[in-house]
């Protein structure tokens, strides 16, 4: 398998996904193209280096006894992350990612399971040096037709937010924090 | 079953304009214009009898159980990528999918280290792996089985189109212990791996 994976590394053929959504949230379509634009015509951001703030134990409450562990270590210039939501001492959730750069889009490329579900493939991009968005990778070549989007900001170098939106609507936030764990 | 169909209609036209075709000329009381519908009904007919049967035969024929397809990646493998250059790759299970660590020796010697995520999309009813090699961008991939031994790999990008990749990995396993894989650039095969299960 691997020798394949070089193969097509070494040749860079490039491309986005463009599979085809059924959803249309005009109101997402707004907000991405709008990031989007921000990246751009701003001073360029310097993602690798941004990436690096997540490096860490994360902790967050995610509900009445439960709590969710986020590990992300460094792997080459990526990350590899571990998760796990622990109610009462037990693991109720777990899984796995791998976060690396892809310079062709400029932008952070996230895939990871969580056992017993589908696989998420995820791309996310830092639009000032303490804020990120993050959404489908399948909806880049599609920004018409979000699924979700998640706003992410560091506020502080051990707090981390996250809101996650649909149709312009909250409808999950956490809150980061970075733990000596 | 679709061939069947498409047999059918052109025998029903050549008999009809034969004047052979026992619908027209045992129903003299239809009119040209009434014959026309009749024939054109006739034809919705055979195709709804025939032909959506028979889709829906070879749809469910070719329906493939990835999952369980995808399983047999799962081990300790190693192939020779070059002179003096072994790649080993180990998959392990991980939820709906796998996790795995490899690396390349030349001589002995690691020039190379990574590791991927494999993830099943029941969206696209097809694999995505996650690849990311120290020193070099993260990359995804589609991988599918288009046969109980015969899969393809291509870009993630170039999943919805497959036909139009310009690059992409016909594999097959041989037996339980071994898979082939071919690299085929604009439709040519460029490389084979031939890959060994050593436990």
């Amino acid at each position: 398998m691997i020798a394949a994976f070089l193969f097509f590394c070494f040749c860079g053929i490039q491309g986005q996904n463009v599979r085809p959504k059924s959803k249309k949230f005009p109101s997402d379509i707004i907000v991405v193209d709008t990031l989007i634009q921000a990246q751009t015509t701003k001073t360029k951001l310097n993602q690798v280096d941004l990436m690096k703030q997540f490096v860490g134990t994360w902790e967050a409450e995610i509900g009445k006894d439960t709590s969710a562990y986020w590990d992300m270590d460094p792997y080459g210039s990526g990350y590899v992350a571990s998760l796990k939501y622990i109610t009462k001492g037990k693991i109720v959730k777990e899984g796995k990612g791998l976060y690396g750069y892809d310079k062709k889009i400029d932008k952070i490329v996230e895939g990871g399971i969580t056992k017993g579900t589908d696989i998420g493939v995820y791309v996310m991009w830092f639009i000032t040096e303490s804020k990120f968005v993050l959404i489908p990778l399948s909806d880049l070549a599609h920004p018409e037709m979000l699924s979700f989007v998640m706003e992410g900001e560091f506020k502080f170098p051990n707090i981390l937010l996250e809101n996650t939106l649909i149709e312009s609507k909250t409808v999950k936030t956490k809150t980061w924090t970075k733990s000596k764990r | 079953m679709v061939e069947n169909y498409l047999t059918l209609v052109y025998c029903c036209r050549n008999l009809h304009q034969k004047n052979e075709f026992w619908h027209f000329s045992s129903i003299p009381s239809l009119k040209p214009d009434q014959m026309k519908i009749f024939y054109l009904t006739t034809k919705i007919t055979l195709f709804l009898l025939f032909g959506l049967n028979g889709l829906q035969a070879q749809t469910i024929q070719t329906k493939l159980d990835q999952i369980e397809l995808m399983k047999q990646f799962l081990g300790n493998w190693q192939c020779e990528s070059g002179k003096d250059t072994m790649v080993f790759w180990n998959a392990k299970p991980y939820g709906i999918g796998f996790e795995v660590d490899y690396k390349t020796l030349t001589k002995g010697n690691m020039i190379m280290e990574a590791k991927q995520l494999f993830g099943y999309d029941k969206k696209t009813d097809k694999y995505l792996a996650v690849n990311m090699i120290k020193g070099m961008d993260i990359e995804i991939w589609a991988i599918w089985f288009i046969s109980n031994k015969n899969f393809e790999l291509m870009q993630y990008s170039d999943m919805s189109d497959p036909e139009k990749a310009i690059m992409k990995v016909k594999g097959e396993f041989k037996s339980p212990d071994n898979y082939v894989e071919t690299i085929v650039v604009n439709n040519k095969p460029v490389k084979t791996y031939n890959y060994i299960l050593i436990k």
